[in-house]
């Protein structure tokens, strides 16, 4: 029988860098998670992806064990990465601040395929123009 | 001014801006993102959240969201142990057949040949529960000896010093860079009346290099690589190591890694998708 249910949680967080403090500890503490083991399942599992923000979502059960699956990084993130970038444009309208190729957007869509609500990769890409564009990267 | 103290800013947009904002955030000192179905929360050491940050966030927000004017609610969240919770589960258990791992409110009496290690469940790694506290523990007790001296590596609560101290290890010299664990590690060892294991707050290169028949390290991939060379120092011609916190997917880098630094395989156990390996010194 499969195990209830009881909980999600989707946090946000530097790869192999989970600690039991906020917002691991409040939002696993009050479902009883054994927040440590958490931490050490988490760091592992992300400890090839330093310095990229690795999104997690986690499932907690009514006896208070924990599965949990990380989520490819923000689009942004990656197309920072993309463009070697430190970050985007404070005014993404008027200033640009750097560049991607339409080969490099097809990459990140690529990634991010199994987290987005796209159709196919063309979908995907569009999605990733829209978060590039908002972050004064232009598509060339 | 409690210095572990956290900020929680409760952004009321919709989550789906994390896709574009959530670099901009960490970028800014946000350490943590809790994302639920029609807002966010930012997490910010309250040591770094200034006016100034406010005003940064206040300005991203007002770029980027369209639907209406951005709203911020700010929260102290004072540092606690999160774990409370989890405690109300922790019930004793049993490892392998000899050794038994009880909270400090329970006390067992230890049948024939049995070990109970005492552990406070607070904010450090460590009370037996995961599979590489558990794998560790299983091949510490077949190679622990009285009179071995043994360095306990990243010990967190300080379960492995303790049952080595138990088993009769002296001296063993146990260590982490995190002052909460070093807390707990010390609160364990009265817990279990070991006096000759010695917790300091310290990373490897602090620790007087000394040679030890044992090393004991259960941390992951990435600081047991860079360990690799430094270990050496602390292992006798003929001492062993155990390591622990792997992947099974670590498996070849880690051994790698380990070889060539003079360390030869001698035992992996696995449990789900976790491993740990016991090597000896080959410089004998």
């Amino acid at each position: 029988m499969a195990k209830k249910e009881i909980g999600k949680i989707k946090l946000q967080l530097p790869a192999g860098q989970a600690k039991p403090a906020p917002p691991v500890g409040p939002a696993l503490g009050q479902h009883g998670v054994n927040i440590m083991e958490f931490c050490k399942a988490y760091n592992a599992k992300t400890q090839d992806q330093a310095g990229l923000i690795i999104p997690v979502e986690i499932t907690v059960y009514a006896d208070r064990s924990f599965s949990f699956i990380t989520k490819t990084p923000p689009a942004a993130t990656l197309l920072l990465k993309e463009a070697g970038l430190d970050k985007g444009s404070g005014e993404p309208n008027s200033s640009k601040v750097g560049k991607v190729t339409k080969a490099q957007v097809k990459k990140i869509a690529e990634i991010k395929m199994p987290d987005l609500n796209a159709a196919n990769v063309e979908s995907a890409m569009r999605m990733v123009e829209g978060t590039a564009r908002s972050m004064g990267i232009t598509v060339e | 001014m409690d210095q572990n103290a956290w900020v929680k800013i409760r952004v009321n947009a919709n989550p789906n801006l994390l896709e574009v904002l959530s670099p901009v955030f960490f970028e800014l000192g946000c350490q943590g993102i809790n994302e639920l179905s029609d807002h966010f929360q930012l997490f910010f050491e309250q040591k770094d959240w200034t006016s100034d940050k406010k005003q940064q966030l206040l300005a991203i927000l007002e770029t980027y969201v369209v639907d209406g004017p951005a709203e911020l609610k700010v929260e102290d969240v004072p540092s606690e142990d999160w774990t409370e919770n989890w405690k109300k589960n922790f019930k004793p258990f049993r490892l392998g057949d000899k050794i038994l791992i009880q909270p400090d409110w329970e006390n067992l009496v230890p049948g024939e040949g049995e070990t109970v290690i005492t552990i406070a469940p607070k904010m450090a790694f460590g009370t037996g529960h995961h599979e590489t506290t558990k794998l560790i523990l299983q091949m510490l007790e077949k190679v622990v000896h009285p009179g071995m001296s043994v360095l306990d590596a990243g010990t967190g609560s300080a379960i492995l010093a303790i049952y080595a101290a138990i088993k009769g290890a002296n001296p063993v010299m146990a260590f982490d860079n995190d002052p909460l664990a070093i807390e707990n590690a010390l609160e364990n060892c009265t817990l279990n009346n070991v006096t000759h294991v010695k917790a300091v707050c310290a990373e490897l290169k602090d620790i007087k290099a000394e040679p030890y028949d044992l090393i004991v390290a259960n941390i992951n991939r990435n600081v047991l690589l860079d360990l690799a060379g430094p270990l050496k120092a602390y292992s006798k011609k003929t001492g062993w190591l155990i390591l622990s916190g792997l992947l099974v997917t670590d498996r070849e880098d880690i051994l790698g890694k380990y070889r060539t630094q003079g360390w030869e395989l001698l035992k992996e156990e696995m449990m789900g998708e976790w491993m740990a390996l016991l090597l000896k010194n080959s410089d004998a």
